[in-house]
C-alpha cells in the first residue's frame, strides 16, 4: 500500500526553530549571569546562600532526610542523600553560574550563582 | 469492508473487523511495546541524571495517527503506570511528574497533529511532544518542590526535549516510511483521525 507520508516539512522546522529559540534565550538568561560567587541550596520553601570559596560541608533536612553537600575548591556536589535513585550524587559538581544539581526526591535543590552577596564575609544567609 | 453497528455473529466466517475490539488490541500490542521500551531505556546507562530518550514515546508517537482519542489517552495513561511499575516509583509523587509529562506529551502531539494536518512530520510532533512534555515537568518542579530555583532547569530540560526528539522524531519518520507493519496497520485503523 502506498501512502502519502509527509517528510520533513515547513511546520516541522518552525516547531524546531520555535524550540531551539526557547532553549537558546533560557540558557542565555540562566548561564549570561556574573562570575560564580555562591552556592543557593534550596529545601522546604528557603535558600541558603554560602560562598562558593570556602571549602565546608553541611547537612540539608528534606521530606526523607538529610542530604550531604560539601563545596570543595570552587565547586559544589552532593556526598550523601537518602534518595533511592541516587541522581543527585552522580551529578556533575556544580561551579559555574548557573550551574545546578537536584534531588527531586528529598525536595534539596542545589544551584551556582553570582550575585550581590559576591565580597560579603558572611558563614551563611537564610534567605 | 462494510461496518455496521449491528452486533456482529458469534464466530463470523471471516472476521469482519470490529472496530472497537481493532482498536483495543492495536491499545494493548502499542502498550506492549512501550513497555518493552520503557525497559530497554531503563538498561541504557545515563550520561546525565534526567536525561531520558523517551524511547517509550515512540508507540504514542504512531498512535496518534492511528487510535482514536478515547483510545489514544488509554494508552498514554497505561504507558505511564507500566513505566511506573518498572521503576518502583508507582506509589511515589515522581510518578505525578512522568503522568504530567506524558499526557501533556500526548495531548501536545495529538493538538498539532489536528491543527496542522499533514503539513507536519513525526519529527514535529515529536519535538513538539517532548520540549511540551519537560516545560510541564519543569513547571510541576517549580510549583511541588524547589520553587524559584526550578527555572535554573529550563535550559538543560529544553536543550534535552529538542535533542531526544529530534532523534526520536527522525527514526519514528523513518521507520514509518518504511514499515510494512505501519502500513498495514495505517489502513486499517485511518491515517488522520483527529
Amino acid at each position: 500500500m502506498i501512502r502519502h507520508k509527509p517528510s520533513f516539512t515547513l511546520l516541522d522546522g518552525l516547531i524546531i526553530l520555535l524550540a531551539a529559540f526557547a532553549f537558546g534565550y533560557s540558557a542565555l538568561v540562566v548561564y549570561g549571569g556574573p562570575s560564580p560567587s555562591s552556592v543557593v541550596v534550596s529545601a522546604g520553601g528557603k535558600d541558603w546562600v554560602y560562598p562558593l570559596s570556602e571549602n565546608r560541608e553541611f547537612a540539608i533536612q528534606g521530606p526523607l532526610g538529610i542530604t550531604r553537600i560539601r563545596i570543595h575548591d570552587g565547586s559544589a556536589y552532593f556526598t550523601e542523600s537518602p534518595c533511592d535513585n541516587k541522581t543527585c550524587l552522580s551529578s556533575a559538581h556544580a561551579h559555574a553560574s548557573g550551574d545546578w544539581i537536584a534531588c527531586l526526591p528529598n525536595g534539596v535543590f542545589l544551584r551556582v550563582e553570582g550575585d550581590a552577596t559576591e565580597g560579603q564575609v558572611l558563614d551563611a544567609i537564610v534567605r | 469492508m462494510p461496518l455496521s453497528d449491528e452486533p456482529q455473529p458469534v464466530n463470523p466466517p471471516l472476521n469482519p473487523p470490529n472496530e472497537q475490539a481493532s482498536h483495543r488490541r492495536l491499545t494493548a500490542f502499542l502498550a506492549a511495546m512501550a513497555f518493552f521500551l520503557s525497559t530497554v531505556e531503563y538498561m541504557l546507562p545515563r550520561p546525565i541524571p534526567f536525561m531520558r530518550l523517551g524511547l517509550a514515546n515512540i508507540p504514542i508517537l504512531f498512535a496518534v495517527d492511528l487510535l482514536p482519542l478515547p483510545w489514544y489517552l488509554l494508552l498514554a495513561l497505561v504507558k505511564v503506570l507500566g513505566m511506573s511499575v518498572l521503576t518502583g516509583s508507582l506509589f511515589s509523587y515522581i510518578a505525578l511528574f512522568s503522568l504530567a509529562g506524558t499526557m501533556t506529551s500526548a495531548l501536545a502531539m495529538r493538538l498539532v497533529r489536528r491543527v496542522a494536518r499533514h503539513r507536519v512530520s513525526l519529527i514535529g510532533l515529536c519535538v513538539a511532544g517532548a520540549v511540551s512534555s519537560n516545560l510541564v515537568q519543569v513547571l510541576l518542579a517549580r510549583l511541588l518542590v524547589f520553587g524559584q530555583s526550578a527555572r535554573y532547569m529550563l535550559p538543560a530540560f529544553l536543550g534535552l526535549g529538542l535533542v531526544s526528539g529530534l532523534a526520536l522524531g527522525f527514526a519514528a519518520q523513518r521507520f514509518s516510511t518504511r514499515s510494512a507493519w505501519l502500513a498495514r496497520v495505517g489502513g486499517q485503523h485511518g491515517q488522520s483521525r483527529s
